[in-house]
């Protein structure tokens, strides 16, 4: 499907004195998936309101495949939206529900409302109320109801917070799955990155109102594009004034790239572990915490003022007890200067 | 054991009034005694052929039902504006719209006795119906009010989102979840509006009578066992329409949002 292409531009939106939205250009290619991350108050919740058309733009424009929709009520600019609440209707049936959007075009049609409730695996709860349903089956619903009239955008405001982790999981796959399988252009709120990561062909970082970084995942990984970014993607560390040089500038080190040696010693042989603490790529330290999480340890090191993150698989090799002196370092390719 | 002897003392002490008006109302006798010294019918078949307590009876039926219209049309858009909470001075209004509550009935029906005569509305059905709805408004604002606070503002956006302008929104939507709420003031409206007496009786003319000033009236004259029986069908008519509701639609699903039937 090549409709559904989704242009934002210039597009603010104020409260009073307060700039929610700032300016932001946004394209979304037909039947992508983009995730709109950021913390709370960055403005991505409006910016999505706002192409929903729940919110009035102060300034800017919203198209879709080159038609302005910035003048339409949101009843005449036939999106798709999942809200947070899922905002099912308790007094209609889960059928009912799922067939409004074709009863306000006045399509009645319970073949279609039948086919996307198998499409969400909710075929045997049409009779239902909503009150009777569970959290995930709420969402299942609320999703085939925002579906059933094929909109060329889905919208969607944060739509697994409400549900328990494993949850949270299991339809993040059914959630992205399902949208390649139809090949609908989505716009996917949320402030848990690892979700926003997992989920998304790009995700746009949001702050104060402005995109600040839009990459595929692995790119806003790798090559955050500031600080912020870099902080909020991920866990990262901090190497404030350890490195000669780029003392006034930001340095940033990935956990996962921090090695961990006995204090002293030399991490990679063919250099001295003077040279190294000069050039500021080591430091001296002590393991003050482990934490098991599963499938990683993190090794929280002290080393003066500073607190070193470093994270291994735990199927490799076993970590440093606590109360080790340890020799943290990294390489110079790793690092994040800003 | 106790609690049950207190609920059955209870149950009795609020039920015998009516029970001995029941039966008082089948008496045989001219006057009023209890126990009554035989049974008939006499009393209620004279009730029945009564203009004088029949025409009172179709007025107060009439009125209770369009009090109860009247403060449903204004108290849906007032309940929505205030449990939206983007008006300033919403509590104000809250409290103003309320304030016929907190004032003593005879007060308040002076007052409007004054005010309507001042608008040519003095006596008469259209006097009447003015001030009952302000009677029952609080009523109605009250339980529609408090469900129409506990309903997700996202759901009318949904609706817009599937393309529902706002009225085809409010028709499917809105109303729909108020309605619980609705029925319940409107069967309070109705009832205060069927019982009341202060208003009532200062507004009443011979035409546009209600039963309890009729009832009154009666009594001030004659003590005879008419009362009882024109009081009896009163309560079977109230209970009637409890029933009613209770048999077409339950009156658990229409009172609470969430029960199912």
């Amino acid at each position: 499907m090549t409709r559904g292409k989704l242009a934002v531009t210039g597009l603010t939106k104020r409260f009073g004195a307060h700039v929610a939205v700032d300016g932001v250009d946004l394209e979304v290619d037909a039947g992508s998936f983009v995730a709109l991350l950021g913390p709370s108050g960055c403005g991505k919740t409006t910016l999505l309101r706002c192409i929903a058309g729940l919110a009035t733009a102060d300034a800017g424009s919203i198209r879709i495949d080159g038609r302005d929709m910035s003048e339409l009520p949101p009843w005449r600019r036939s999106l798709g939206m999942v809200f947070q609440s899922y905002a099912l209707f308790p007094h209609m049936t889960v059928a009912a529900n799922v067939g409004f959007g074709l009863k306000m075009r006045g399509e009645v049609d319970g073949g279609r409302v039948g086919r996307m409730l198998e499409l969400v695996r909710m075929s045997d709860f049409g009779t239902r109320r909503p009150a009777q349903l569970s959290g995930g089956q709420q969402q299942r619903v609320a999703l085939a109801r925002a579906l059933v009239t094929e909109p060329p955008v889905l919208l969607l405001d944060e739509p697994l917070s409400a549900l328990d982790a494993k949850l949270r999981l299991a339809m993040r796959t059914e959630l992205r799955e399902l949208q390649r399988r139809l090949g609908i252009t989505t716009l996917f709120v949320t402030h848990d990155q690892d979700e926003a990561m997992a989920m998304a062909d790009r995700v746009a970082v949001m702050d104060q109102g402005r995109i600040v970084q839009i990459a595929d995942p692995v790119t806003l990984y790798r090559k955050p594009a500031s600080p912020f970014v870099a902080e909020f993607v991920g866990r990262i560390n901090r190497l404030d004034n350890i490195i000669p040089g780029i003392a006034s500038r930001i340095a940033m080190v990935r956990p996962e790239l921090v090695q961990l040696s006995a204090a002293g010693a030399p991490s990679d042989g063919a250099r001295s572990d003077h040279s190294d603490a000069a050039a500021g790529l080591a430091i001296d330290g002590e393991v003050i915490d482990l934490v098991f999480v599963g499938d990683r340890i993190e090794i929280h090191v002290r080393a003066g003022d500073l607190r070193i993150l470093s994270t291994r698989q735990s199927s490799g090799e076993p970590p440093p007890a606590i109360g080790t002196r340890v020799r943290a370092t990294w390489r110079r390719d790793d690092l994040l200067v800003y | 054991m106790i609690r049950r002897l207190y609920m059955t003392l209870a149950g009795a002490f609020l039920l015998a009034p009516l029970i001995v008006v029941g039966v008082v109302a089948f008496t045989s006798a001219s006057f009023v005694s209890f126990p009554p010294p035989g049974y008939s019918l006499r009393w209620l078949t004279r009730v029945l052929a009564d203009p004088s307590f029949m025409r009172p009876l179709a007025n107060s039926i009439l009125l209770g039902l369009a009090a109860a219209c009247a403060a449903a049309i204004l108290a849906v858009p007032a309940a929505l504006a205030l449990a939206r909470r983007q008006m300033r001075h919403a509590a104000e209004i809250e409290s103003f719209l309320l304030s016929p509550l907190s004032l003593p009935a005879l007060i308040l029906s002076i007052a409007l006795l004054f005010y309507l005569s001042r608008l040519g509305l003095g006596s008469g059905f259209a006097g009447l119906f003015v001030g009952h709805t302000v009677v029952v408004l609080p009523y109605m604002l009250r339980t529609v009010l408090a469900v129409a606070r506990g309903v997700d503002p996202a759901l009318e956006e949904a609706a817009h989102t599937l393309g529902a302008d706002p009225w085809r929104s409010f028709i499917h939507v809105t109303l729909p979840t108020l309605r619980p709420g609705i029925v319940a003031g409107a069967l309070f409206a109705f009832l205060v509006s069927f019982d009341e007496v202060a208003v009532a009786l200062l507004m009443s003319s011979v035409g546009s009578m209600t039963l309890p000033v009729a009832i009154l009236n009666h009594v001030a004259h004659n003590y005879d066992p008419a009362i009882a029986a024109i009081s009896l069908i009163k309560i079977v008519l109230v209970i009637a329409v409890l029933l009613a509701l209770e048999l077409f639609f339950g009156l658990d699903r229409l009172m609470l949002s969430r029960a199912r039937r």
